[in-house]
This record gives C-alpha cells, structure tokens and sequence, in this order.
C-alpha cells in the first residue's frame, strides 16, 4: 500500500532553545487509509509535527513528505491534498457559519463553493444553522465547523490536532462517529494528536507514541492490543511504554 | 496614607524604570519637547543674525540705523514645549495610564492582587500616585532643562518673576498630564477588549486634543485670509474690535466650543503665565489671574474629574467585572 | 490572484460587521459633514464682517473673498483625513492583521494552497477598499453639501478637483494601513501594535516638520502649510533631510494646490506626488516581505 505520510529523520529545534530539540530524528511511514494516532504527554512534540506535515513549520533537518510530495520543496502541492483542523482555532465570529466556510472553500480553490457545503454539512449532519452566526454557537458546534473546512475540497489526507478536547462526553462521542465515517466513507487518510486513550481504541487503525522528541513505539493497534497481555487497557499499555520506553 | 497604596505605588515605580516601552515613551515626548525649544531658540538666533547683517549693511551704506533690535521674551520660546506637552504629552499620558491596568489584566495578575487583605481604592490609589511621582520628575527635569537652554540662548537670566510663571505653567502641566493618565486608566477598567480601550482613549484624545481646538481656530474670522483678514482690510485693532462687537454672538459660539475642551483650558492658562500671548506678556501675576481663573478652575475640575473615576471605578468589583 | 480576492472580500465584510470600524466612519462623515458646517459658518461670517468693515470705514477694501475658490468650505477635511482618516486606517489595518492571529485561522489559512504574498496583498487590498468606501462617502457628503451652501451643484471642473483629491487622500492613507497592517500581522500584543504606527504618525505629523520649518506643532493643524520661514542653515539642512518623509506636509500643500487655495504656491506638486508615491510603494514593498513565520507568531492581548 502506497504510505501517505512519510518522514525521515525529522527533526525540530526552535529558535532559541537550548538542549534537546522539540522533534528529534522521526522516521514514520503512515500508509493510506489508516487512521494513525499520534500520542504523547504535554509538550512532548505532536503538535509541532503537525505543524510541520501541514507545511506551516519549517523543519532543522530530515524530511517529510504528503501524498508523496515534499512539504518543503512543493509545498503547494500537500497544501492542496491535506486537510486541517488546529487546536483552539476560533473562526470568524462576525460572520455567519455559511460565510466562514464560504471563505475556506475559496482559498482551497472551489469556485462554486456553496453546493459543496451543503454535502458536507448534511454529511456532518449539521444543516440548519447556514445563517447563524459563530458567536452563538457551542464548543461543540464549533468542532464540527472545523471538522467542515477541513473537508470541503476533498483533502485525502486529513490532520486534526487533539480534535476532542473540551467536548462533553456527547460531543466527544460525535466526532468520533465522524470521523471513522471520514475514514471508511470517503477514504480519507487521518493523522491525529490525543491524548484521550479511549479515543485511540474505538477510532484509530494504528498508533504512535512520542516521548521528549523522539518516537519510542509504532504499530497497529491490534498488534498493539495483542503484544501487552498482561495490561488490561490501552491507558495502562501506554502508561507502560511510555515509562519503558519500549 | 495606608501602606498597601505605598506598596503599590513603590512597585509601579520599580515596574515603570523596568519598563522600556514607558521609558521610551518618556524619552520620546522629552525629547520634541526639548527640541521645540532648541528649534525656537535657532530661530530666534536666525532672526538676531539678520538683524545684525541688516544693520551692518545700513552702517556700511553710512546711514543710522532704524530698525529696533528683535526683543527677547525668553518663555515665549517654550511656545512649542507647551504645545507638544498639549498633543504628545497627553498621548503618552493616555498610553501610562492604560498600560498601569493593562499589565496587570494580561498578566492575570488582578485576580491575584484582589485576593490579598486590601482595601478597594489603594490599588488605584497606589498606581495614581506613582504616576504623580513619576510626572513630577519629568517636569521638574524638563523645567530646568527649558531654563538652561533658554538663558543660554538669550544670554540673560529669567528674573525671579519670570522663574514664578514658569513654575506655575510646569504646575499646570504636570496637572494636565496625571489627567489624562488618570482618564486612560479609568478607561482601560471599564473595557472588555483592552484594545478598545486604547482606541476609545485615542479617538477621545483626537477629538479634545486636535479636533475641537483646530475647529475653534479655524472659525476665527481673522484666521480665514492668510495673513489675517484685518491686515488685509487694512484696519487697526480698535477698530477691529469695533467691527467684532457686532459679531458677539458667532465669538460666543466660538468661544464655547473652545470651552468645551480642556486641552484649550490648559493652552490658554499655560499661554497666559508665559506671556505668549502678547496681552499678558510682562504683566502682574495678580492681573493674569483675574483673566485666568476660569480656565484654571476648569484644568483642576477635569483632573479632580478624571482621578475620582479612576479611583471609584478602580476598585475588585469593578476589575474583576466577567468578561 | 483568486485567493487574493477572496480575501479583499472577506476583510469587507468583516470590517462592516466591525463595530469600531463603523463607528469610526460615523465619525468621520460627521466630521466631513461638520467641516462643511464650519466652512459656511466662518465663509458666511467673514463676508458679515467684511461689509461691516466697510460700512464703519467708509471707504472702499478689496473683498479678500472675492475670488475665494468654490471648494474653500471644505478645506477642513484635509486635516480630518490627516487626524481621523490614518488614525482610521491605522485602527483598520491593525484588526486586519490581528484578527487571523487572535482567532487562530492564520493556521488554517497557510495550510491552503495560497502563497504569503497573496495573503498580504488580500489583506492590504481589502482594508483599502473600506479605505475607499470611506472616501468615496465623504466625497458624495463633500460634494452635497457644497451645493447646499452655495445654492448650487459643483460644475464639472471643481467636481473633477474633489475626486481628484479624495483619490489623494486614498493615497496619502495607504502607508497609515500598511503600518498598521504590518504591526498587527507581526507585533506580539495587540497594544504595541496599535501604538507603533501611532506613534509614527504623531512624529510624521507634528514632531518632523518642525525641525524643517521652526513651526510650531498646531500650526499642522492649519489646512494652509506655511513654508519653510527662515534662511538659516539648521533648517535649511533638516528641511532637506525631512521633506521627502513629512507626507502631511506633502498632502496637504497637495490638497491646496487641488482645491486650488489661494496663497498655496502651485509649482512644487511633483515632489508632492513623487514623495507620496514613494513612501507609499516603499510601504507596500515592505508588507510583501511578510513571512509565514512572522505571521504564525503568537498574540497576545
Ligand atoms: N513556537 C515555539 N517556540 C519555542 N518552543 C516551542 C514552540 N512551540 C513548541 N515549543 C516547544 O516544543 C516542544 C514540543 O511542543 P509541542 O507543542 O509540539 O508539544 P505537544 O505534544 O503538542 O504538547 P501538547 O500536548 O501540550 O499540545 C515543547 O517543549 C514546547 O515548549
Ligand atoms: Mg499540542
């Protein structure tokens, strides 16, 4: 199977920071289809690989590349093939839920953006607030909006940073459902960062776990399962490689 | 005095020395100050210079010479100090005054502050006085600075007299800056987005700083011809206030929406002790007061005004107001 | 070129849902339309104390009104587009960079298929264009109520001038949005990035020109530039280091030379034109130096 995400040796150090770097020496193939989950305590670097994958961070060394191209010589190309949902991001509150994504789809390259969205927000089960403004909508709402530009231009790869934090157990429950049906629906390719273990069991098809920088465990999540009989849930399988460092 | 006010105020001062952008900002508004009264004294030294050549040339061509010798009033030279004090100084008086709340709120700080046994009014109390403190030293430095630079250039010492009328103008400088701090840190309480704030003090600054003067100095009939309308009809000033009585109403008019802007209160006292304006030039103390007591009165009422809101609206009720 | 204009539509419409942003257009049609008030009043006056004069004389003066050009009542807007239209610009072009970073959707637009530049461009162009409804406002409120006062509409010639110098004022305000532009898409708080193009704008407009020309600082404030007042060296010097960055001085003796104001000498216009033309290309070239990392730093209040 064709990977796509592949990255050799990638490395990170921000300017300034002394000491070990924030991404060091990551070597991972995630193949298409597969829905990878990128764990990790706070700080530990997931977010900066992301950011990276998504061509927003340049790295110090090593390379990466999307859909088999660069993210630093043609990054134009995996800017066109990803899709992405950041942490925290707030949108435009002044405008509408219609006008926000309108303005995402533009700038992905849609010129008839309009009919697009209303298949993604039936997909996404959220017709009926086209007109509302985001400055009424939930935590909630707003996840899925995000969930929304990300999947407008038809991304085959998707990347969605701790995409469940600050839901209530409903939301969570939701976004979950979307996204497996992202991935076994619409064949989308999806990398995530979380820290919610749960999460990791019922959505993801493979995982990894950074630690400080570097990437200490890699497999399949049913390997994953099977190999740590004696740990009777992913939390304590991850509470133990991370502490081994396996 | 209470001492968590002197807490306060004893860490703002430390904070403000710490703080380059208040210490740039001072620097800066010192420094056009400063400047103007150079510029004014080359100036005037320009004008003495061809006063001198001109006078050469008529003993040159053997004729007396006519012409009187361009006069030295020294604090008139402090015109532009006192103009940039009236426009920048306030700038920088609104931008101390809304970064003394805006650090502790960005900080997270407030809370912090508000959770320890003090009274409601010592924080703005404490902070207030600092910037008096504060105000204090750059005035009295820019005063001995404009005395310095202004004998040098004249050659002559202020008389005492003329030292008294300085002083009083620093005063009321010193009055005109802690206003508008005091205003902008009330200001930067109320607001939820503290950009607003600073937006809303600056448009606040325009329009009483800028606006309401240019409007009042451009309805001036005299200022409409370039060069003044009643040298160009060649008429003498009683008889232009012959021809002005019959316009009282317009002047009134005029002369109330320069009322309705303290910097004018300020220009005016400030113009009147330093005999920039010719009427009060060289006059009685006694006499300038008479005409100048209403402006005064107007200068204190704004700064009393402006530190009764920042030190009732200063307090953990007000601060910690849910965003 | 698409994205761009995506973006140029998108700061539109923010910037009319803005409420600071509209409130500062009120003010500023309330000041166009004020200036006009004022004109009138004082026109009106003058000609009052002007008949005045020669009914106590008794002898015949020259009217000093009598070839007062047409467009002389509004003579005050060329001072509120250099107090409240940069301020205006200033304040616009801050939000614009700001708001992409405070929300967080500066990620989410450089992780599209659209270059930096673009982005600035878009940017740049959409706080423009409010820029220009804001003008082109102010011109329509010029032009009626000129012809409310003189009790007739503009001819095509003085009409011609009003454009033309609205046009100016757009050009005049464009390096106000860049600066403000560029700090909000690059200073760390919000705050400095209000105050350093502020901070600009006072020392272009009141502290240089005194170091050219010995005025003092409210004298900026007289639509009428006065020139250059001595022979002396010192000014002489900083009139020649300072002129080609005094913009308001440029502007302004440009506006006069516009409306065609007596006493405004109507020679020197191409360095007017040269000075404020090239301050404000410099401006745009260095927004398009803009880079994804400048943009992806992190605001804060
Ligand atoms: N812009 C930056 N400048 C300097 N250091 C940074 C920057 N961003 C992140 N870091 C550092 O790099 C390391 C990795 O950060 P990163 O945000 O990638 O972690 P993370 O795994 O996403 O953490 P979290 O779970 O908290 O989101 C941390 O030590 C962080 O302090
Ligand atoms: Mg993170």
């Amino acid at each position: 199977m064709r990977a796509a995400i592949r990255t050799n040796g990638l490395t990170k150090r921000y300017n300034g920071k002394a000491g070990e770097p924030a991404l060091a020496d990551l070597s991972l193939e995630v193949p298409e289809g597969e829905v990878f989950g990128l764990l990790g305590h706070n700080g530990a670097g997931k977010t900066t690989t992301v950011s990276i994958l998504t061509t927003l961070l340049d790295p110090t060394a090593g390379s990466a590349e999307v859909q088999g191209a660069d993210v630093g010589k043609s990054s134009a190309k995996v800017r066109r093939s990803i899709g992405y949902l950041p942490e925290n991001v707030e949108f435009y509150d002044s405008l509408s839920l219609e006008e926000n994504l309108v303005f995402f789809a533009r700038l992905s390259g849609l010129s008839r953006p309009r009919e697009r969205i209303r298949e993604v927000l039936s997909f996404l089960d959220f017709e009926g607030h086209e007109k509302e403004r985001l400055s009424t909508f939930s935590k909630g709402m707003r996840q899925r909006v995000g969930i929304a530009q990300a999947i407008l231009h038809k991304p085959s790869v998707l990347f969605l940073d701790e995409p469940t934090s600050g839901l209530d157990p409903a939301g969570v429950k939701l976004l979950r459902d979307i996204i497996v049906r992202l991935n076994s629906e619409l064949g989308m390719t999806i990398f995530m960062n979380t820290h919610l273990l749960a999460e990791v069991t019922k959505t993801c098809t493979s995982i990894g776990v950074l630690r400080a920088g570097r990437l200490i465990y890699h497999d399949s999540l049913e390997r994953t399962l099977r190999s740590f009989p004696a740990q009777d849930s992913l939390e304590e399988i991850y509470l133990h490689i991370e502490a081994s460092g396996a | 005095m209470n001492s968590p006010t002197l807490v306060f105020c004893r860490k703002e001062l430390r904070d403000a020395f710490r703080n380059r952008l208040v210490l740039l900002l001072i620097a800066g508004m010192s420094l056009v100050v400063v400047l103007s009264v150079v510029v004014a004294a080359a100036g005037f030294h320009a004008k003495v210079v061809d006063y001198q050549s001109y006078v050469k040339a008529m003993q040159s061509a053997g004729q007396a010479e006519n012409v009187t010798a361009p006069q030295l009033f020294p604090l008139q030279l402090l015109r532009g100090a006192i103009e940039y004090l009236e426009i920048v100084g306030s700038i920088v008086a609104i931008i101390i005054g809304y970064s003394l709340t805006a650090k502790e709120k960005n900080r997270g700080t407030l809370r912090l502050l508000f959770s320890r046994p003090v009274g409601g009014a010592s924080m703005a109390a404490g902070k207030l006085l600092s910037v008096a403190v504060i105000w204090f030293a750059v005035i009295v430095v820019l005063g001995a600075i404009m005395l310095a630079s202004v004998s040098l250039v004249g050659g002559i010492t202020p008389s005492s007299a003329e030292v008294i009328k300085l002083v009083i103008a620093l005063a009321f400088s010193w009055m005109y800056l802690m206003m508008w701090t005091a205003f902008s840190y009330w200001l930067a309480g109320r607001a939820r987005r503290l950009s607003t704030a600073l937006v809303v003090g600056l448009i606040v600054w325009l329009v009483v700083v800028l606006v309401i003067p240019q409007i009042g100095d451009t309805m001036d009939p005299d200022n409409q011809v370039p060069g003044g309308l009643f040298k160009s009809l060649q008429v003498d000033k009683p008889q232009e206030q012959a021809v002005m009585a019959h316009f009282s109403g317009y002047e009134t008019t005029r002369n109330d929406l320069e009322n309705t802007s303290i910097s004018k209160h300020y220009e005016r006292a400030s113009f009147a002790y330093l005999g920039i304006k010719d009427k009060y030039n060289q006059q009685s103390l006694g006499l300038i007061w008479r005409d100048m007591w209403a402006n005064v009165t107007w200068l204190i009422g704004g700064l009393a005004a402006a530190l009764g809101l920042a030190v009732a609206y200063g307090k953990k009720r007000h601060l910690l107001r849910k965003a | 070129m698409n994205a761009t204009r995506t973006i140029v539509r998108q700061e539109i419409r923010l910037a009319f849902r803005e409420r600071l942003a509209v409130a500062l257009l009120v003010v500023f049609l309330g000041m166009t339309l004020a200036s006009a008030a004022i004109g009138w009043s004082s026109h009106h006056t003058v000609m009052s104390v002007y008949q005045e004069t020669v009914l106590q004389l008794g002898r015949d003066v020259p009217n000093p009104f009598a070839s007062a050009p047409a467009l002389e009542v509004v003579t005050n807007t060329i001072i509120y587009i250099v107090l409240i239209g940069a301020l205006l610009a200033v304040v616009v072009g801050v939000r614009a960079g700001v708001r992409d970073r405070r929300s967080g959707v500066t990620d989410l637009v450089l992780s599209r298929p659209i270059g930096v530049r673009s982005y600035a461009a878009g940017k740049l162009l959409g706080v423009q264009a409010w820029m220009g409804v804001v003008l082109a406002a102010a011109l329509a409120v010029s032009w009626l109520s000129v012809w409310l006062i003189s009790r007739s509409p503009l001819g095509v010639a003085d009409t011609g001038a009003l454009v033309v110098f609205f046009a100016l004022a757009w050009i005049f305000l464009l390096p106000f949005s860049v600066m403000g532009l560029i700090a909000g898409t690059r200073s760390r708080h919000e705050s400095t990035a209000l105050l350093a193009p502020l901070l600009i704008w006072v020392a272009i407009t009141f502290a240089i020109p005194q170091l050219g020309t010995a005025q003092n600082p409210t004298a900026m404030l007289n639509p009428v530039p006065s020139a250059a007042s001595t022979t002396d060296i010192f000014f002489k010097v900083n009139h020649a280091i300072f002129q080609p960055i005094s913009i308001t001085e440029h502007f302004k003796h440009m506006s006069g030379v516009i409306m065609r104001l007596p006493d405004i000498a109507s020679t020197a216009w191409v360095g007017d034109v040269l000075s404020l033309t090239l301050v404000a290309a410099f401006s745009v070239g260095v927004l398009l130096l803009t880079t994804r990392t400048s943009l992806r730093r992190p605001l804060y209040e």
